[in-house]
């Protein structure tokens, strides 16, 4: 069994970093470049375990998009923030849209492979 | 007695430094934007080359292990399959010799493994540090937010390109002014930057 993960970025670059560090590890990795292409990619993809989202995007930022999620009342999986904010009213707008992690940009890729780890429970591909 | 008088703004020279200043900012927002593009164009090329590499080391991984697994679960005893079939030269012929070539090729493959396993760690902590680049690029933006709102403030704004303005109403075009570049930081060592500067917001 393979986890999926979606990791929603506008930076391309990010998305690739993101999508090498975890496809590594034996993660199925799936890229979206806003809010709106996260949502309609999670439509397609029922199976995504994780979300690892930016907060800051054009069309429709990473928080519009989790609040989305949480009001469509589907998705059972676990969303983690990866961005360069830090505000605390972001963080607990977060938190009350469902977010389980807030990780900092620069990213480690040893932290972002443990936080992944934890929050979805299991390695990459079992 | 001689009266006071009114010393009048120079007009021209107000118009004058306007178009500087907003000449001036564009000038800086451009170049910005240019050496944002680069490092961006330099970045996903340097990401292709990580990619390109990590495949390339999988690749070749793979191969060297077919010798192992395609002909059956013992690696050793494939490979001296694998030497006897395709009549590969050993270094010393026949027999015992065999194996000794066999056991100098085993352990050329478990290398090419190791290294791939090594190449792929070395190109990770790579892309790690190049995650900075998403940062960079967004202060660079953050950056061109407040020569915009510098120009606008300047140029545009009636406080500042009215003569008789009172001292309250140029303090209230500046903070409409912090306020705006300070809601576009999403760091807080730009915050911290900023109270450095313009004390902590009210």
């Amino acid at each position: 069994m393979t986890v999926k993960i979606l990791i929603v970025d506008d930076s391309k670059t990010i998305r690739q970093q993101v999508s090498f560090t975890l496809s590594r590890s034996g993660y199925v990795v799936v890229e979206a470049e806003d809010g709106k292409d996260g949502l309609a990619k999670l439509s397609a993809n029922a199976d995504v375990k994780l979300i690892i989202s930016d907060v800051n995007m054009p069309n429709m930022g990473g928080l519009d998009m989790i609040e989305a999620i949480k009001a469509g009342g589907t998705y059972s999986g676990t969303i983690v923030m990866l961005t360069t904010e830090g505000s605390p009213e972001l963080i607990e707008r977060a938190k009350a849209a469902g977010a389980r992690g807030w990780l900092v940009k620069p990213f480690k890729p040893e932290q972002l492979l443990g936080a992944v780890s934890k929050l979805v429970g299991v390695a990459g591909a079992a | 007695m001689t009266a006071s008088k009114k010393v009048e703004p120079n007009t021209d020279a107000l118009n004058f430094l306007r178009g500087f200043l907003h000449s001036y900012t564009k000038l800086i927002e451009d170049q910005l934007g240019a050496v944002q593009a680069d490092m961006s164009t330099a970045m996903g090329e340097i990401m292709q080359a990580i990619m390109a590499i990590s495949s390339t080391a999988e690749e070749k991984a793979k191969s060297a292990n077919v010798i192992f697994t395609k002909k059956g679960s013992d690696g050793k005893q494939a490979m001296v399959r694998e030497v006897e079939e395709r009549k590969i030269p050993t270094e010393l012929g026949a027999g015992n010799s065999c194996s000794l070539g066999v056991k100098r090729m085993t352990d050329a493959v478990h290398s090419v493994d190791r290294l791939d396993a090594a190449i792929k760690d070395l190109l990770l902590s790579i892309v790690g540090e190049m995650s900075v680049e998403d940062v960079v690029s967004q202060r660079f933006q953050h950056l061109n937010t407040a020569l915009s709102v510098l120009r606008d403030t300047v140029c545009n704004s009636g406080a500042t390109n009215t003569s008789s303005s009172t001292q309250g109403e140029f303090a209230s075009t500046s903070k409409a002014a912090l306020d705006k570049v300070l809601a576009s930081y999403t760091m807080e060592e730009e915050k911290v930057c900023f109270e450095k500067y313009f004390g902590k917001p009210a």
